[in-house]
């Protein structure tokens, strides 16, 4: 059946009567995730990603605007909460969202809220526990396992809630190299099996391992694309305080120099070939 | 990080630490009311005969609770001299300028020392034959009656949990900080007390705001996991009486028959 997110003219302030409309934190955002998608959002500090986030699993209520799930508006609690079923949310800070004090409990917490029978809870565990790589881990505790490990647990514990979305707020950011890469292979493999991934990245290089992305400023969205039409439109990233990409600033002062490389360039293997053809 | 804790749960497969967590609870806690009916030599021979039985079937060792002893020996050795020169009653034993030790008085030293030392033990033996999660489901499942007087059962139990899937990890971050003001120079092994106390203020004060964070940040994701208190939930964990935890309420019995029969 699958999850489409919708929000029809979002706005959001932590305070809204205290604040300047053009203060709040989410400011007139209208966008549609739909089902299997692989979107990206990048932003400065500050520019909005968490608290879109938040109204995109139901933690926030948006303080105006409206929020549809497959075409139904989200009003009451109970629609919130089952919401949170739909859409799971993996935070930044691995050590912070493990609840309880085996890797097995912890996986259990989630099923436990939404009310799961026991013996399908073992299954699940068994299945979920292979999907993130943590067979074996169950009676470790979480203050053994390394960031990585951490952040896979967190996962494990969402996907046991059989999500139709993962959101990831800068999963990643606390992480080595290593764990870096294991989520990030991780969010590929959710994304082949038809979980719509939502990845909130400062950092342009993760980004781009994406099909689609949308880049947030002061609380509003500037650019929304399919990741081909990006080589096109990336010479803007910087002035919303984001990093350009090695091989679109290439592109970019190869053209300025007056060198023939096309600008239909969409990806780097594109690129790589251009670049060929004019030695 | 390997410091054994007092009372800190010890692994293993022994018939101890097989029994229900809840039985092994309400067995300790009314053991330590029969241990007040204990009042003559071969009642207190019985307990400390079962006592020692208990250690040996929980094939822990002996010197772990002997640690468990320590930080109440100083309560023991002194209560224990108070009874020797105030009780009277009995022959004579000592006479001093300052005191008298009377026979009376060494009996009663030797039984409220052997009741706190029974005490601590079996309180021990069920620390270290019982995870501290399965302590917790077995509190969580016996005070479950409790609800009906509005007593917040399922949260306190959550509480309990999430204290221990934290304590590691704050114990890690107050060594990480106290290495991090060490390294600035900070000193913390010298002085009277007040000054050693004063010195880990810069310790406690970054650890206190980085708990509140993560308290923030962890009821988040609670709720992101779709939390929202006990209502409708399921519990993974389960407890299952089985047939030998039932021999526990024989034991008790057999204990309770040979105590009432022998004490005077
Ligand atoms: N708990 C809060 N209370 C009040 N204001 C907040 C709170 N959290 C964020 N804000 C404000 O809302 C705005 C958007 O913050 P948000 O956390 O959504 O940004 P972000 O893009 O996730 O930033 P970062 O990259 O730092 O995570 C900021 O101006 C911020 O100061
Ligand atoms: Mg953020």
């Amino acid at each position: 059946m699958g999850t489409d997110i919708t929000l029809q003219n979002v706005w959001f302030h932590y305070y809204p009567n205290t604040q300047a409309k053009e203060n709040w934190a989410v400011k007139d955002v209208s966008l549609t995730f739909s089902q299997g998608e692989y979107i990206s959002i990048i932003g400065s500090n500050g520019s909005g990603k968490s608290s879109l986030a938040c109204l995109l699993n139901g933690l926030f209520i948006p303080s105006e605007g409206k929020l549809f799930i497959n075409g139904t508006a989200i009003d009451s609690d109970q629609d919130r909460w089952e919401m949170k079923r739909r859409v799971g949310m993996i935070f930044q800070n691995p050590d912070n969202q493990i609840v309880a004090p085996s890797v097995l409990d912890d996986i259990a917490f989630g099923m436990e809220n939404l009310g799961v029978t026991r013996e399908d809870m073992q299954i699940r565990i068994q299945q979920v526990l292979q999907q993130v790589g943590l067979t074996g881990f169950e009676k470790k505790e979480p203050h053994h396992l390394s960031g990585g490990q951490k952040q896979r647990l967190a996962i494990a514990g969402i996907l046991a809630m059989q999500p139709d979305v993962i959101l990831f707020d800068e999963s990643t950011s606390m992480l080595d190299p290593d764990g870096r890469n294991s989520i990030l292979q991780l969010m590929s493999e959710l994304h082949d099996v038809g979980i719509t991934v939502i990845h909130i990245t400062h950092q342009a290089s993760e980004a781009f391992r994406a099909d689609r992305i949308i880049v947030l400023h002061q609380g509003s969205v500037m650019l929304d694309l399919p990741k081909k039409s990006l080589y096109a439109n990336a010479a803007q990233l910087d002035q919303w305080g984001l990093d350009v990409p090695l091989s679109i600033q290439l592109h970019q002062a190869l053209r300025k120099k007056g060198w023939q490389v096309s600008d239909k360039v969409e990806s780097e293997e594109q690129l790589v070939s251009e670049l060929w053809t004019l030695m | 990080m390997s410091r054994i804790v007092i009372g800190q749960f010890m692994p293993g497969n022994s018939i101890l630490h097989r029994f229900d967590p809840r039985a092994k609870l309400l067995f300790v806690f009314l053991f330590f009311f029969l241990i007040f009916f204990v009042n003559n030599i071969s009642t207190y021979l019985v307990i400390y005969l079962f006592v020692f039985f208990c250690i040996g079937l929980s094939q822990i060792r002996i010197r772990l609770f002997l640690g468990s002893i320590k930080p109440v020996l100083f309560i023991i050795i002194f209560t224990s001299i108070l009874h020797l020169v105030m009780t009277k009653g009995g022959t004579i034993l000592l006479t001093t300028p300052f005191f008298t030790v009377y026979e009376e008085g060494v009996r009663q030293a030797a039984f409220i020392s052997s009741r706190f030392l029974i005490l601590v033990v079996m309180a021990s033996l069920l620390t270290f034959t019982t995870s501290s999660l399965d302590l917790t489901d077995a509190l969580e499942q016996l005070m479950g009656p409790l609800r009906k007087i509005r007593v917040p059962v399922h949260e306190l139990a959550l509480m309990m949990s999430i204290a221990l899937r934290f304590i590691p990890t704050l114990w890690e971050e107050t060594e990480k900080i106290k290495n991090a003001q060490l390294a600035r120079g900070a000193n913390l092994e010298s002085g009277n007390i007040f000054k050693r106390l004063t010195a880990y203020i810069p310790i406690f004060i970054p650890l206190f705001l980085s708990s509140f964070r993560r308290a923030e940040e962890l009821a988040m994701a609670m709720e992101a996991r779709a939390y929202r208190g006990g209502i409708g939930r399921t519990k993974f964990r389960l407890l299952e009486y089985k047939r030998k935890d039932y021999m526990l309420i024989v034991i008790f019995l057999l204990l309770v028959i040979g105590i009432g029969w022998l004490r005077s």
